[in-house]
């Protein structure tokens, strides 16, 4: 009889282990998707600060654009009804909703300097476009790419780093 | 009486060792089935990303990384309809069965390049599936946000590339 049980035991052992296995293996499937949304990502940054606005003098492309609404905020670029600042948050909605509506993004951008000062009490200490909240949910799978933004201004070489937190999951 | 039910407890430790092997015998045969089916999907997977990866890349598409040139988009797609098999060629660098398409971010609806209608289009396709039988199993497919480097007005337009493989 305790030979028995001890073979019973023995079994469910062999298919706890083989359920394992199975778990397993069909986790190291979702490797590739992850790479997959890394890269997304990451062209999804480079390529909409890479785009032209349409507008001309500071905002010629949305890093332009970019640079602008955290150096001079309040300034208007040329053929533009609007300051920097609002004219960078409404870009920015507008291209992420382009290539994908059902996406929730987080846009920061800040000074690469630690020791960063706004230029003449105009600039700001850090820009935030989208949903806040991505950056606090810890629940819901996202991805994060930055890059740094340089720009010259008035002979003066800016270090901006901008990130991007996206989650392709729906909002509850 | 004893030896009986140590008999009938002996058959039914056999019946249970038989059907422990025999779940076990279903099981790998259906892990075998699951593993070749996993590795075919994940090389499919494995293929589509490449081609997404060299496509971003490739000098014959593109003016610098991720920048989709629309020049030398339109300049294939007009070998392409002078009769010079473009789909053939490019199989024969990256395999065949897969396609891809360029679109320009705008909002609008998909017209296609070609020699007559350039600049004012937005879409380029290669190698797509012409039925919409093949089109139903392309089932690996990826998209990325890329650029467009439009030549007229030099300026750099969102894009999406898609990439597909199919069975």
């Amino acid at each position: 009889m305790r030979a028995q049980t001890s073979m019973i035991l023995l079994i469910v052992v062999l298919l706890i282990f083989l359920g394992l296995i199975t778990i397993l293996l069909s986790l190291s499937s979702t490797v590739i998707r992850e790479e997959y949304s890394d890269l997304y990502v990451n062209n999804l940054l480079l390529s909409v600060l890479k785009t032209n606005t349409g507008y001309g003098d500071r905002c010629e492309t949305v890093s332009d654009l970019i640079a602008c609404a955290f150096l001079t905020p309040s300034y208007v670029c040329r053929g533009s009804p609007k300051p920097c600042l609002e004219l960078a948050n409404e870009t920015l909605k507008k291209y992420m909703g382009l290539i994908n509506e059902n996406m929730r993004y987080f846009f920061t951008v800040r000074s690469a300097s630690s020791e960063w000062i706004p230029l003449h009490g105009k600039g700001v200490l850090k820009l935030e476009f989208g949903d806040p909240s991505l950056e606090k949910e810890r629940r819901i799978p996202k991805r994060v790419a930055s890059t740094i933004i340089e720009k010259l201004y008035h002979g003066t070489e800016y270090l901006l780093e901008a990130k991007l937190i996206v989650s392709f999951a729906t909002q509850k | 009486m004893k030896l009986q039910a140590g008999i009938m407890e002996y058959i039914f430790m056999t019946l249970f060792v038989i059907f422990v092997i025999a779940l076990l015998v279903l099981f790998l045969g259906w892990w075998n089935i699951m593993h070749i089916g996993t590795e075919h999907a994940r090389s499919m997977d494995d293929k589509a990303l490449f081609l997404a990866k060299y496509l971003m890349v490739s000098p014959f598409f593109v003016k610098e990384k991720f920048v989709f040139d629309d020049s030398l988009l339109t300049g294939m797609k007009r070998l392409e309809s002078s009769g010079k098999n473009v789909c053939r060629e490019l199989d024969e660098i990256l395999g065949s069965n897969w396609y891809f398409e360029v679109k320009i971010a705008d909002g609008e609806e998909e017209n296609e390049c070609t020699q007559f209608v350039y600049p004012d289009c937005n879409y380029w396709s290669f190698c797509k599936p012409k039925s919409l039988e093949e089109e139903r199993i392309a089932k690996y497919v990826y998209t990325f946000p890329v650029n467009v480097y439009r030549h007229v007005t030099q300026k750099h337009d969102l894009a999406l590339l898609t990439v597909g493989v199919y069975e």
